[in-house]
């Protein structure tokens, strides 16, 4: 590091005289390799962002966005709405319970399988390993959808099981009770093991001197991992523990789009879903839609600031 | 333990250490019941890893009768490919297939090429204004105007119903986008200068010197690109209602779920006349799943060890 700044120091002190305007023209080529990015980002995060202004107006398409009139209240009709909305109110709170059971149950998942594979000896099993449990990430939630449905099926090997043991067929796919369990655990079988990835690289980059000097002061591998892993760790976990927290209003649509059915619309409809449904299946206003999604947007952001706040109470470092 | 026997396992331990050379710290300690039961987890979890997947290969190879006369089928007593067959002459889900390869091949080209420029343009902290252009780059991350205006710009742009939906408006994943970025932080500045002042352009800098010595991190920035193009089926279910320009997962989402909108189609009279099965609904779902599959499993094993390699590059640094 110290030898490749000292010498764009010496690069940039060629630039140093510069004007700005010097400068700027000296770097045109960087912008241009910005643009096609800038141009991309503009059109299809920023403009939406602005049109979520919807979200305070009487949408009517044929006024368009801008030109649709404010709604009353001095334009928080829509969400003075959501608070006497039942589903939103079941969608909301669902969405909370289930972010955060993904907190308490999968998070800590990886963490733990990167502890377990660090403790293989042979480097070939361990990459084994982790290609295996790896590969479910890369599988779309539509096929898991589909493999789920194979396993748990009526004649499916699950059911079969319970039988040839002399038990009763069970349902998960309909059953309330334990639908959100079983989001958490279809989701730990798939993103747990690249999950792993990002500690085990981190892992990777833990001087082996440490190790080298516990061990020879007799430390067990359990107090390796306790006091030499885990602190080295720890900051990373703090990182994603930040991100996982400022994504609570989303809850995963995917996966729960692609596994629920109107049997578990109680336990298991979040706000994501209920958007969708709402907006492109019954057809309801598109402004009161997007008031939901702004409102969702804001929380996540303050979640992001609080979570970030915590984090870095906790452990010393943040994201920003 | 007394402190004599501590002692023996500290000597131990560095005889251990000094014969073996050092690698990872942990895995220089003897062989114990820890690491045994450690290693029977990992089995045991590899088997429920793969597990489902083999049972799908199982259920599209088999057919009905055979899958009905018993309770509990896990062995292959009778393959049969005509599920394959069916899938196979079915047009409707080759037409899909050939476009979840446009969009997968053209898709992942267009998002690495403008987020690997992008990702560029910002490894560059002398140039003026980097600053602003790194925030409007961070700032979708974590703040979005919601589904509905996006639906209303997308439409406006005009990318409605047409299969460039699926390419142009998620074009840059903010995340591979930094990976890259701090990838491109670590090639070395002298290269490019000396470059430069033997008047090479940034273009040429960019093509000829960046990108070749950060190989693992594109390689593996290609490989997600290429997964998330090849599974997005949220961008076709919004905008694209015509069947004939559905990706393969959106066909296989209303193959899965909805036989309705196929009973038009040679899949659904394979589907309708179940009664009389010459191939059973399950095992056509179940080879659909392979063959959406398979892409990804052959490019999986050649590329996963650059993952480590190219997310440590890109993201854990100091």
């Amino acid at each position: 590091m110290s030898e490749t700044a000292l010498k764009s120091k010496k690069a940039d002190r060629g630039t140093r005289w510069r004007s700005l305007r010097e400068r700027i023209w000296y770097n045109r080529g960087i912008y241009l390799f910005f643009l096609p990015a800038l141009a991309a980002y503009l059109v299809f995060t920023y403009v939406p962002m602005y049109g979520a202004i919807l979200a305070f107006k009487d949408f009517s398409f044929k006024l368009g966005i801008l030109r649709s009139p404010w709604t009353s209240m001095n334009g928080f009709q829509h969400f003075y709405d959501l608070l006497s909305d039942a589903s939103f109110k079941k969608a909301f709170f669902n969405t909370v319970i289930i972010s955060f059971g993904r907190i308490l149950f999968e998070f800590p998942v990886p963490i733990l399988l990167a502890l377990l594979l660090n403790e293989i000896r042979k480097n070939r099993y361990k990459r084994f390993f982790q290609t295996v449990f790896t590969f479910p990430h890369f599988v779309s939630w539509i096929i898991i959808s589909g493999i789920v449905f194979n396993l748990f099926s009526d004649s499916g090997v699950v059911n079969g099981i319970l039988v040839t043991l002399g038990g009763q067929k069970i349902n998960v796919l309909t059953q309330p009770s334990t639908f959100r369990a079983f989001l958490y655990s279809t989701s730990i079988w798939k993103e747990a093991g690249w999950g792993t990835i990002i500690y085990l690289a981190t892992i990777t980059g833990i001087n082996p001197s440490l190790y080298e000097a516990a061990i020879v002061d007799g430390a067990s591998r359990f107090q390796l991992a306790r006091y030499i892993t885990w602190p080295s760790i720890l900051s990373v976990v703090g990182v994603m523990l930040i991100l996982q927290i400022s994504s609570v209003m989303n809850a995963g649509f995917d996966q729960v789009f692609n596994l629920y059915n109107a049997a578990v619309y109680d336990k298991a409809d979040i706000i994501d879903t209920l958007i969708y449904r709402r907006t492109f299946v019954k057809g309801m206003d598109f402004a009161s839609s997007t008031a939901i999604g702004l409102f969702k947007s804001v929380i996540n952001f303050a979640m992001l600031l609080v979570g970030n706040f915590v984090v870095k109470k906790a452990t010393g470092k943040g994201i920003y | 333990m007394g402190a004599p026997g501590r002692a023996a396992k500290a000597a131990r331990n560095t005889a251990r250490v000094r014969g073996k050379g050092f690698g990872s710290g942990p895995a220089s300690h003897p062989t114990t019941v820890g690491t045994v039961l450690n290693g029977a987890l990992m089995v045991l979890l590899a088997l429920v890893t793969i597990f489902p997947f083999y049972y799908v290969v199982l259920i599209a190879l088999s057919d009905y009768a055979t899958v009905h006369k018993q309770i509990l089928y896990i062995f292959p007593t009778k393959i049969n490919f005509e599920s394959f067959r069916a899938v196979f002459e079915e047009r409707t889900f080759l037409n899909s297939f050939l476009n979840s390869v446009f969009v997968t091949v053209v898709g992942t080209a267009y998002s690495l090429l403008i987020s690997s420029m992008a990702a560029y343009a910002l490894s560059k902290d002398r140039v003026p204004g980097h600053r602003i252009l790194f925030i409007i780059a961070i700032i979708p991350m974590f703040f979005s105007g919601g589904l509905i205006p996006y639906y209303l710009t997308v439409s406006a742009v005009g990318l409605s119903n047409s299969i460039w939906v699926m390419v142009i408006p998620a074009a840059i994943t903010t995340f591979y986008l930094l990976l890259m970025k701090n990838s491109f932080d670590d090639v070395p500045k002298s290269l490019e200068e000396s470059a430069k002042i033997d008047g090479a352009t940034d273009f040429t800098v960019f093509f000829r010197i960046v990108l070749p010595t950060s190989m693992p991190v594109i390689a593996t920035m290609a490989l997600f690109y290429a997964v998330d193009k090849w599974n997005d089926y949220y961008l076709a279910m919004l905008f694209i209602n015509d069947l004939n320009k559905y990706p393969l997962q959106m066909t296989l989402r209303e193959i899965l779920n909805n036989f309705t909108r196929f009973q038009g189609t040679g899949i659904g009279a394979v589907i309708q006349n179940q009664q009389t099965p010459i191939v059973y609904t399950r095992s056509l779902q179940m080879a659909v799943i392979v063959v959406a599959t398979v892409p990804i499993l052959c490019v999986y094993p050649f590329l996963q060890k650059h993952f480590t390699k190219g997310i440590m590059l890109g993201a854990v640094k100091e």
